[in-house]
């Protein structure tokens, strides 16, 4: 594994954007609050600027601590603050990987394999992701730039073969039952943008103009979303409300010449993201632990961390199948906002007024 | 640490191998391909009634030996549609694979009493198509989706093929399901589906459309006529083309116009505490036939004229419909709730709330607007 | 496990043994003598002549068979034996016969007995002179070779025909007679312990990177072999850390595309003996670009390199999948396609997975046996092949119809793409394994690996899948899926080295 390797921005920003955009595949109004169809456009909007507000102790540690990231951020504070914010991180990554790996699981025995056990799949993804992992940053970057190419690609396809079937006679009124509902769904999809977590770790390994690519980002998934939502809703009406996987449902719609769906294309670009997904989960994982313990075991620490999420999952997939589908969004927004916010915040302002106090103390010196 | 790698590639190696003795894919050919599925109520549960392709053949293919029937029927019973389906496997072996069916029929009773409870099967399997088309049988779903067309003809492709119709048709009319489930679901739209009859004629049998069936909740409570079919077509911006005629008295001539384009546009508004909509049809057609016992030329006021008539035909036509389904029916199966609502969400959830309660106050103004582009290859008629 | 697995391959192996210290040549003649003979042996083609030049005892040594005659006798030999005033001081008449009486330019001086030993053995004459504490070679190599030929694995419609040949002399006056202009270098490197191969480093000195050429040398150097046969002896050596499934290190027969690499600022490495050349570094994307591109219109490139880019998909996916769609996902096929798949399939004994695997392995052996065979019995092996694969089986029902049309296609599209036959053809069949165990998600997966794998080979700095990723829209834009027209691409020349990371 290349430790030190950088990548550049505009990659971190496909591999991170790519993320994001898994989660907004996994959309499911099951889970969430049940709210009317066109409410969801406001809420993508309130869902960047919640995005944007979550972000400010991501804009203040590359601000004030540039090419250093959270672990390090911590380090000017003490080492066992880093070690402590390394192990957060780290429990708070292998939380994100189960997720992931629970809603791959999730879709896969819903949809691609209905009457199989996961158990092989599970194992086939993480021992996957593990090799993957062990690649290094380069090898996401790239992955990621290239997944998302053939993302945008499989999208537009499938847009295209059911735009016939698009009616905007489907979508509600928005606001019909006041701005709260999209204020939710908005809560909602930003407490799904773990990405925030991984930039804290990852921003210093990249090269680049940092802002402009967050700016860039957050416009993609803004846009994307939209759009998505809208083929959803404009295209299967109240019938998404009925489904685990509306994204899936809106694939199935799509029609060209004699093929009668293109699911496949969807499943294709979803199984591919969330492997991706995970390897770059578990080489964050990998990343905080040498952080935590010694540098030299990095490959150990990817296979550690994969096989806990394979024991875990495996024994455990009856009771926690879907976590984000059991919590409340009360308690999911509760962790997001401790471990994505409160955290990194904590940690930047200790360091900060370290930092002060070090320059008084060298000034009245 | 390379040990450790190569150790657990090896034990990954050999649960691979090892599952692939229990390997959980069906093949083809353990596969039941379904291709049309009726549903009947019984007073124990349903009758699923599913035709699927004969894949079994009586000789090798490539020997050119005889292949036998290239559909079979199948009956099989349960308490509800899924395990009836799933009983199919126990009589023959193989699990039915639905995802490639193309047609959902319900006999007449079955759609009368509620269908509600025979399609959650079809929204929670992940492997059904949401275009399939739906449709009530006449009689029972058995009879339909069982009928003999002929030597090695697919009933689900000739019941699919008079659905296609729907585009060049106004009478006929094509719900997919996910359509059939949204207008079920919906507080506002009364669903409706094509009702097929199948006739004898002579030594085989023939399957046609017969009406459309309106359903209140989820019940099919009553019929459209072809012209109600038609006006529903059109205020609903499914017609795409179709025929339709004209008696004009001046010319004592009788026209059929061919609907080449047409549109329909729909305008909500309150006036004076009323629910009004104005529907714009705007059409373009062609002359396709004229006939009169005396001959005449096709000329300007002529034409003028079939215009008029044809707005006049189609403005009574939607009238009508909507009059018998507003009024006789208290039934809104056009959707000017849904745009209603969608228009004045405020003055809905204050003054409508019910939007069937609401129906008999509701008036519909309708405008057509036909253009006649071409006359065909005649001056006059003969 | 793995420790018994190294004790018996060291039961059957021996170890490199490294490099001995240079023996200098004595200025006593005998033991020089002795020394030769002791190193050469008793081999019947080195011919021995000793002599009096003047009054100092000279000796002469050659290989029979690697030199010309002719040529020792006219520049060597002769002229030694019939020259006047000679100088009586040893190296005085060493020197005296060097400028003077020699008139051949390939001359040298060596200081070791064992490089005298290894220019023997390549063709040179040596010459000793008793007193002189060194000998002179000279080169009058004339060895039976081959003569340039037409290229056999990258034919080209249009454009230059002939290929590199064995004689790494040879392919340098291939590439020097396209490129007549000094910044082409070519630095040689000698590897092997015992076959002393001569590898020749090419690269156009004012683009190439120094860093790269210097990290080329010092790979080649790291090169511990005993014997080096051919270019696929060094190949590992040059490839990237990474244990990659695709070559990162190019191959060609062809002299024009060697030029057109080097003109891209890449070092292009012959073998002695090794009718190819290697180029490093290489992309991803050139497996799918051919000289024929440039010679075309843009158009009609871009045509052939979708073409390519798709004959290689389903030379890789397209059985796995066949295999996946029939064990797992009937539902994507179309109804009448599903039922004629069905109807053919329900006759065969096998599962997919095991007839898919049965009947691309019968293609192999097929194939194999066709390539290895002489041309006249090859033609036998492909009738046979055809009539046993393509006929009797379907007709019998072991295998049905569109299998056949699978491995048809499979087959076909793999040759379409033949740089990368071999990874492809192993590829092929992991993916049907896969796509029998766990379908389209195992496909998915696997496509996933071989991206990660691809992605994580870094070449001399430049990523493996660039211009892709990263992404390099200049690169992409002007020669990637498509190319520009000679008036644009032309003005400018692609530098490798710009596609760093």
């Amino acid at each position: 594994m290349k430790g030190s390797a950088k990548i550049g921005v505009w990659q971190l920003c496909c591999v991170l954007l790519l993320s994001r955009l898994l989660s907004t595949l996994t959309f499911s109004p099951v889970g969430a609050e049940r709210i009317n169809s066109s409410d969801y456009f406001p809420s993508v909007i309130f869902a960047a600027m919640m995005i944007l507000l979550f972000s400010v102790p991501l804009i203040l540690q590359k601000h004030y601590f540039p090419g250093k990231d959270i672990a390090d951020v911590a380090y000017t504070v003490s080492p066992l603050l880093s070690k402590a914010t390394g192990i957060s991180y780290v429990l708070c990554f292998s939380f994100f990987t189960l997720v992931a790996v629970a809603r791959l699981e999730m879709f896969v025995g819903t949809i691609v394999f209905p009457d199989s056990d996961s158990a092989l799949f599970i194992i086939l993804c993480i021992a996957a992701a593990c090799y993957a992992a062990t690649l290094g940053l380069e090898a996401i970057g790239r992955v990621g730039t290239i997944s998302l190419v053939l993302f945008t690609g499989a999208f537009a396809f499938i847009m295209m073969a059911m735009a016939d079937k698009v009616e905007t006679v489907n979508l509600s009124p928005v606001f019909y039952d006041g701005v709260e509902p999209s204020l939710t769904a908005a809560l909602d999809a930003a407490t799904r943008t773990v990405e925030l977590a991984f930039a804290a770790v990852l921003l210093p390994r990249a090269n680049g103009k940092a802002g402009r690519a967050f700016a860039v980002c957050l416009l993609a998934f803004t846009c994307f979303a939209e759009l998505i939502l809208f083929f959803v809703f404009a295209g299967l009406g109240d019938f998404a409300q009925t489904q685990m996987f509306p994204v899936h449902a809106v694939a199935v719609l799509s029609e060209f010449s004699v093929f009668r769906r293109f699911d496949v294309l969807l499943t294709g670009v979803w199984i591919l993201s969330a492997f991706i997904k995970i390897s770059l989960l578990l080489y964050l994982q990998s990343e905080m632990l040498q952080k935590v313990f010694s540098r030299k075991w990095n490959k150990l620490y990817v296979l550690l961390a994969g096989l806990l999420i394979l024991v875990i999952q495996v024994f455990l997939a009856g009771t926690v199948t879907d976590y984000y589908f059991t919590a409340g969004l009360a308690a999911r927004a509760g962790l997001y906002i401790a471990f994505v916010v409160l955290v990194p915040s904590m940690v930047i302002a200790a360091a900060l007024i370290k930092r002060k106090r070090g320059h008084q103390h060298a000034q009245s010196e | 640490m390379r040990k450790v790698s190569k150790m657990l590639f090896l034990v990954l190696l050999i649960v691979l191998l090892l599952s692939g003795c229990s390997t959980p894919g069906l093949e083809l050919k353990n596969r039941l391909i379904v291709q049309a599925i009726g549903i009947d109520e019984t007073q124990d549960g349903v009758r699923v009634t599913l035709q699927t392709l004969n894949t079994e053949m009586a000789g090798n293919p490539n020997s050119g030996a005889d292949l036998g029937e290239v559909t079979r029927c199948l009956t099989v019973e349960g308490a509800t549609v899924s395990e009836a389906i799933s009983n199919a496997a126990k009589s023959e072996g193989k699990q039915p694979l639905i995802s490639q069916n193309r047609l959902i029929v319900f006999g007449r009773e079955t759609a009368k009493s509620g269908l509600y409870t025979h399609l959650d099967y079809f929204v929670r399997n992940a492997s059904t198509r949401l275009t399939v088309p739906v449709a009530v049988s006449d009689t029972t779903a058995e009879e339909l989706v069982s009928a003999s067309l002929g030597e090695n003809v697919l009933t689900a492709d000739s019941i699919t093929d008079i659905l296609d119709g729907a585009r060049y048709n106004t009478n006929i009319v094509s719900q997919a399901l996910y359509e059939f489930v949204n207008q079920l679901s919906s507080e506002l739209t009364d669903a409706f589906i094509p009702v097929l009859r199948m006739e004898e004629a002579g030594e085989e049998n023939k399957i046609s459309m017969y009406s459309v069936g309106v359903f209140q909740d989820d019940r099919m409570t009553y019929e459209l006529s072809a012209d109600d079919v038609t006006a529903l077509m059109l205020l609903t911006d499914k017609a795409q083309s179709g025929y339709f005629s004209v008696d004009n008295e001046a010319y004592s001539a009788q026209t059929v116009l061919r609907i080449k384009k047409t549109g329909t546009k729909i305008q909500s508004k309150v006036q004076n505490g009323k629910i009004l909509f104005n529907v714009q049809v705007k059409m373009t057609v062609d002359i396709l036939e004229t006939r009169s016992d005396t001959p005449f030329s096709l000329d300007k006021a002529y034409l003028l004229q079939t215009e008029a008539l044809a707005q006049q035909r189609i403005s009574e036509m939607i009238e009508a419909a909507v009059r018998r389904c507003f009024l006789e029916q208290n039934s809104d199966p056009f959707g000017f709730g849904q745009r209603f609502w969608k228009k004045y969400p405020a003055q809905f959830k204050s003054d409508v709330v019910h939007w069937r309660n609401a129906l008999p106050t509701v008036e519909v103004k309708t405008q057509a607007d036909v253009s006649v582009e071409r006359v065909g290859n005649g001056v006059e008629n003969l | 496990m793995w420790n018994w697995l190294k004790k018996e391959e060291n039961r059957v192996t021996r170890s490199i043994p490294p490099d001995e210290p240079p023996t200098r040549v004595y200025a006593e003649i005998e033991k020089n003598i002795l020394y030769m003979k002791e190193k050469l042996g008793a081999s019947f083609d080195i011919l021995y002549k000793q002599t009096y030049i003047g009054k100092n005892k000279a000796f002469l040594i050659m290989d029979d068979g690697m030199c010309d005659n002719l040529l020792v006798t006219q520049q060597v030999v002769g002229p030694i034996m019939e020259m006047r005033d000679i100088p009586d001081d040893p190296s005085e008449q060493m020197a005296y016969i060097r400028d003077r009486i020699s008139s051949g330019i390939d001359q040298k001086e060596n200081y070791s007995l064992d490089d005298a030993v290894t220019d023997v053995v390549s063709g040179l004459v040596i010459l000793f002179i008793d007193g002189v504490p060194f000998c002179e070679a000279f080169g009058v190599q004339g060895f039976p070779k081959r003569a340039i030929d037409n290229a056999q694995t990258e034919v080209q419609e249009r454009g230059a025909q002939e290929a590199f040949v064995e004689s790494f002399k040879d392919n340098v006056a291939l590439i020097r007679r396209r490129v007549r202009s000094p910044v082409a270098r070519f630095e040689l490197q000698e590897l092997g312990a015992t076959s002393k191969t001569r590898v020749c480093i090419c690269y156009f000195a004012d683009r190439t990177d120094r860093q790269m050429i210097d990290e080329v040398k010092s790979r080649l150097k790291k090169a511990k072999l005993d014997m080096v046969l051919g270019a696929g002896y060094l190949r590992p050596f040059l490839e990237s850390d990474v244990t990659a499934i695709f070559t990162s290190v190019g191959t060609t027969e062809r002299p024009d595309i060697a030029c057109a690499e080097m003109a891209e600022g890449r070092a292009v490495i012959l073998v002695d003996g090794t009718p190819f050349a290697m180029i490093v570094p290489y992309l991803f994307t050139e497996n799918f670009q051919s000289m024929d591109d440039y010679n075309h219109r843009p158009y009609y490139a871009l045509f052939i390199r979708v073409l390519k880019f798709f004959s290689f998909l389903i030379s890789v996916f397209l059985p796995g999948l066949y295999v996946a769609v029939c064990t797992f996902h009937q539902e994507i096929l179309p109804v009448s396609m599903l039922y004629d798949t069905a109807v053919q399939e329900s006759i065969t004994p096998l599962p997919v997975m095991a007839e898919a695997i049965f009947i691309h392995f019968l293609y192999e052996i097929v194939r194999e046996a066709g390539l290895r065979m002489p041309k006249s019995v090859g033609h036998a092996v492909s009738i046979v092949g055809a009539l046993v694969i393509g006929d009797t089986a379907v007709s019998a029902g072991l295998i049905a119809a569109p299998m056949l049309i699978v491995v048809a296609m499979t087959a076909i599209s793999s040759f379409v793409v033949s740089k990368i036959y071999y990874p492809v053809s192993v590829l092929r069949f992991a993916f049907m394994i896969i796509g029998g165990l766990a379908g389209f998600y195992g496909i998915v997966l696997g496509f996933g690996v071989v991206l990660f794998n691809m992605c994580a080979v870094t070449a001399y700095g430049t990523p493996y899948v660039a211009p892709f990723a990263p992404m390099h829209l200049g690169a992409l834009w002007r020669d990637s899926f498509w190319r520009l027209g000679w008036k644009t691409l032309g003005k400018r020349e692609l530098q490798i080295h710009s596609l760093e990371k």
